[in-house]
């Protein structure tokens, strides 16, 4: 019966954990699929971490069965319990303190302790899409063009041409682009702080020649899967499109006419003349890459967009993170441990309280067994060794042996 | 056999009261506090708002250390209880009479202080703030997030890489060699030099990567609108055109400083250089008249592409009066008949191209270096910093006023390419918190920690001593029991 309970009591401790850590990382599972071991990193944590426990609970065990030292048997259950508690809630409560710089440091400030905390499970899934999207942009421009895109999906970033290109796009993008902005405007861009004067800056400032690495292989472009080297601009390191408002500046005067009655004239030709500009920002004496500003003269909004999809990259902060993905991956799976790992240490603990208790109970009946088929050991043998009533008792009063000798209290 | 257990069973609950009534005392104080000033933490009290904390803290280990003197010395646990309920005492009111006259007697000397304070500024006297401490903090704390937020900027200030534009490095050593020397007998100037630290470039003006934290937004804000409002010159309306006038008569002057400055080296190096390679060549960095030019080229080119523009372009120019412009042969010079047509000539449309996207030097004075009155000088460098340098990081802190006052002022803070940034805070209002910010930015930090505890004090005072020997008297009851079984069991032996 205490066995059973023993049983019981290990079961809803480290394996009923594993089982919901397992129920819960399916997600994570599911998003990161074709990563290898890395979104298995926390389960592999975890299962160290029951090692661990596991560990302990035979060593305790063992000394339980072989003790005759109420002492020792307590000193056992003692470490169970406080093995228990470090491996599941001391370890998170440490982590809570310790981990939230070296995260930041780690992602340069990208990402942040509290963004993952509690909302990994978003964020498992976006870092997923950031390789579907990935291959499904690279298959449409034709730079992944050897496989169908459900096997290139299916394999994912198993496949060494995928895994290829993620590189050769982060290093181009990196050093080809972002490292080629001339002071601090390129941090300023991805800072959220991309002003006029900072655009400005990024398309006429004088860039060093970089080492072109980037090859572009989609169709249409040069000879057919040709290669062709290109240069970033701004818009490709910040994401999505742009869209701001100009409708003010349309409602003043030129040279006497009216701007509004001017585009008028012009409505024909403003998409000719933006695309103009489009090649004007391409050349080589402006910003060297196209840049597609569109003007809509009925809401007076221009729209950037940048290349960079069409040339299969995410955005430089997306990039960087997605050229790390199976490492986010990994640090994102711990994360899924957390909450689970904070709540079982309770349960561990109380569960490795009550094994002890039933180790004592079975401890004492053992040595009524052992009491009743040998003589009683002398009083002076050890401190359970007294012929009285339960093992509590005896430990309990020998104890006060100690402290009566030790102060001398009773002594006339 | 019932007797053991009872004796147990009565241990056991004598053991848990002890504990109990003892929990009830410095730890239940120190937790309610710490949930008290958690929210403080954040604002202007930072790790200031534990301060009170740290005192009680203080005061409970003086009591433990009482304590284990108190077991040594005494036998009784009457005796021993005694002596950690005094102790205890003593601290509780030894803080609090350090509150009641010591830092009474900082807030009347403040009180005093500001009797005539600026903005209708009113200290209040000691037992009001010890009343609204709280809604003091979170109002001040309220003002601080709206006015960083309405200037994109945070408490302390930002850089964002530590190279300029020409990838001369930002300097945060305000003793470093690598400062320029001043020119013509004239200092060099560091603008704000003593306002809660800034990064520079050679020249005295912040860095290209630098935004602005509170303190150097409020000495820019003070410093412009100081000298607009102390503005008296019978010459001219407004500072604005005396700054003009100023800058115009430094142009135009062959003698001055600013025109001998323009034949340096290092000014031709920065704005006369043919040399695109010299990573000094400001003009690397903003759209020069060449690089018009050659624009213009590439766009004739493109534009050209389609017939119909050209069509266009010489209905235009008929409409309008001007001779056509062929779009093949676009440039400068095929504009200028144009531009003139308008009334621009080509110094007009340096002055334009300027505007959109000059760069400063970091590595050259600017014209108002060389202004001579000082205070003229510090208002043009504070409203270039304010509202072109502040422009370019999306932090932009003034804008030019209106003509018209009643028409809006223009949005500041975050203006970038798809944010629109935030309305102004009106002046009268934003000075009035500048100058209210600054006394309570140093009074509160000062003074609102002992406050923070002050009535848990006055509370605890009596329970602390209360539960410390109600504890203590648990003890006694259980050593009773204890040791009276033992004696029991020692007389039957």
């Amino acid at each position: 019966m205490k066995t059973a309970l023993k049983a019981i009591l290990y079961l809803i401790g480290f394996p009923l954990l594993l089982a919901f850590l397992v129920i819960e990382s399916l997600p994570m599972f599911k998003a990161g699929e074709t990563y290898s071991f890395y979104p298995y990193i926390g389960i592999m944590v975890a299962g160290l971490f029951a090692i661990f426990y596991l560990i302990t609970a035979l060593v305790t065990w063992s000394v339980s069965r072989k003790t005759d030292s109420l002492k020792k048997l307590r000193r056992a259950t003692a470490a169970l319990v406080a093995v228990g508690f470090i491996f599941t809630s001391g370890i998170w409560i440490v982590m809570d303190q310790f981990a939230p710089p070296l995260l930041s440091d780690a992602t340069d400030g990208t990402i942040l302790y509290p963004d993952v905390q509690d909302d990994y499970l978003n964020k498992a899934e976006l870092h997923g899409a950031l390789l579907k999207g990935f291959i499904n942009m690279n298959y449409e421009n034709g730079n992944l063009s050897s496989k169908t895109l459900e096997e290139y999906q299916e394999e994912g970033w198993q496949n060494e041409e995928v895994k290829e290109l993620i590189a050769v796009n982060h290093t181009s993008l990196r050093e080809d682009g972002f490292d080629t902005f001339v002071g601090p405007w390129g941090i300023l861009a991805v800072s959220e702080r991309l002003t006029f004067d900072g655009i400005l800056h990024l398309i006429i400032n004088e860039r060093p020649a970089a080492d072109l690495k980037f090859i572009y292989k989609g169709e249409g472009r040069g000879e057919e899967h040709g290669e062709d080297p290109i240069n970033w601009t701004i818009m490709d390191m910040v994401e999505g499109v742009m869209t701001f408002d100009i409708s003010s500046a349309l409602e003043g005067e030129v040279a006497g006419m009216e701007v509004t009655a001017l585009l008028t004239i012009l409505k024909n030709a403003i998409p000719k003349i933006v695309s103009a500009l489009n090649e004007v920002i391409a050349d080589e004496s402006v910003a060297g890459s196209y840049i597609y500003i569109d003007l809509d003269l009925e809401s007076g909004l221009v729209t950037i967009t940048p290349t960079s999809p069409s040339r299969g990259v995410w955005d430089y902060m997306q990039n960087a993170w997605f050229e790390s993905n199976h490492i986010i991956l990994a640090v994102l799976s711990l994360f899924f441990m957390r909450h689970l790992f904070l709540i079982f240490g309770g349960v561990i603990v109380v569960a490795s309280l009550l094994i002890g208790l039933i180790r004592e109970k079975q401890f004492a009946k053992n040595f009524k067994q052992e009491e009743s088929a040998s003589p009683p050991p002398d009083d002076d043998d050890d401190e359970v060794g007294a012929n009285r009533e339960s093992p509590y008792l005896k430990s309990f009063y020998s104890s006060m042996e100690e402290v009566r000798s030790r102060r001398g209290y009773f002594e006339n | 056999m019932g007797k053991q257990k009872s004796l147990r069973a009565k241990l056991g609950v004598l053991r848990v009261l002890k504990v109990a009534f003892y929990l009830l005392g410095f730890p239940l104080l120190l937790l309610l506090i710490k949930l008290d000033v958690d929210e403080f933490a954040s604002g202007v009290l930072g790790n200031k708002a534990y301060f009170g904390l740290a005192i009680v803290a203080a005061g409970w280990a003086v009591v433990i250390v009482a304590q284990i003197v108190a077991a040594l010395i005494a036998k009784k646990t009457v005796t021993k209880g005694i002596i950690a309920a005094i102790i205890s005492i003593v601290v509780m009111i030894a803080p609090l009479a350090y509150i009641e006259f010591i830092i009474e007697d900082r807030f009347a000397e403040l009180e005093e202080k500001y009797q005539y304070a600026e903005y209708e500024y009113e200290f209040e006297h000691f037992e009001m703030h010890t009343r609204d401490y709280k809604e003091d903090l979170e109002d001040h704390d309220a003002a601080v997030t709206r006015f960083l937020y309405t200037y994109n900027i945070e408490m302390e200030y930002q850089m964002f890489g530590m190279e300029n534009t020409d990838l001369t490095l930002a300097i945060e050593d305000l003793d470093s060699p690598d400062f320029l020397k001043g020119f013509d007998g004239i200092p060099h100037y560091i603008f704000g030099k003593d306002e809660g630290g800034a990064v520079y470039s050679p020249n005295g003006l912040y860095a290209d990567s630098y935004v602005f934290g509170m303190e150097q937004a409020r000495y820019i804000f003070r410093t412009f609108y100081g000298a607009i409002d102390d503005f008296n010159d019978a010459n001219y309306d407004t500072i604005d055109e005396k700054l003009a006038d100023t800058i115009r008569k430094l142009n135009s002057d062959p003698d001055s400083s600013w025109n001998k400055y323009k034949q340096t080296d290092a000014y031709k190096r920065a704005y006369e250089n043919d040399d695109k390679s010299d990573l000094l060549n400001a003009k690397n960095y903003y759209i020069s008249i060449e690089r018009l030019d050659s624009i213009l080229k590439v766009l004739g080119t493109e534009l050209s592409a389609y017939p119909e523009m050209q069509g266009l372009i010489n209905l235009l120019s008929s409409q309008m009066g001007f001779a056509s412009i062929s779009l093949a042969d676009l440039s400068l010079e095929s504009i200028t008949p144009l531009l003139e047509g308008f009334g621009l000539a080509e110094a007009d449309l340096v002055g334009l191209l300027e505007g959109l996207s000059y760069y400063q030097s970091p590595s050259v004075y600017p014209v108002f270096f060389f202004i001579e009155d000082e205070t003229l000088r510090d208002y043009a460098y504070a409203k270039y910093l304010g509202e072109v340098h502040g422009a370019k990081v999306a932090s932009k802190l003034v804008s030019e006023l209106p003509a018209d006052p009643n028409i809006k002022l223009p949005n500041v803070g975050k203006l970038t390419i798809d944010f629109n940034g935030a309305p102004p805070i009106e002046k009268e209002e934003l000075l009035k918190f500048l100058y209210i910010n600054e006394i309570e930015a140093e009074f509160m930090p000062e003074l609102y920690p002992y406050l923070t505890i002050r009535n848990f004090l006055f509370v605890f005072a009596s329970v602390v001593p209360f539960t410390l020997l109600i504890s203590y008297y648990f003890a006694a009851l259980e050593r009773r029991n204890f040791y009276g079984n033992l004696k029991l069991k020692e007389g039957a032996k």
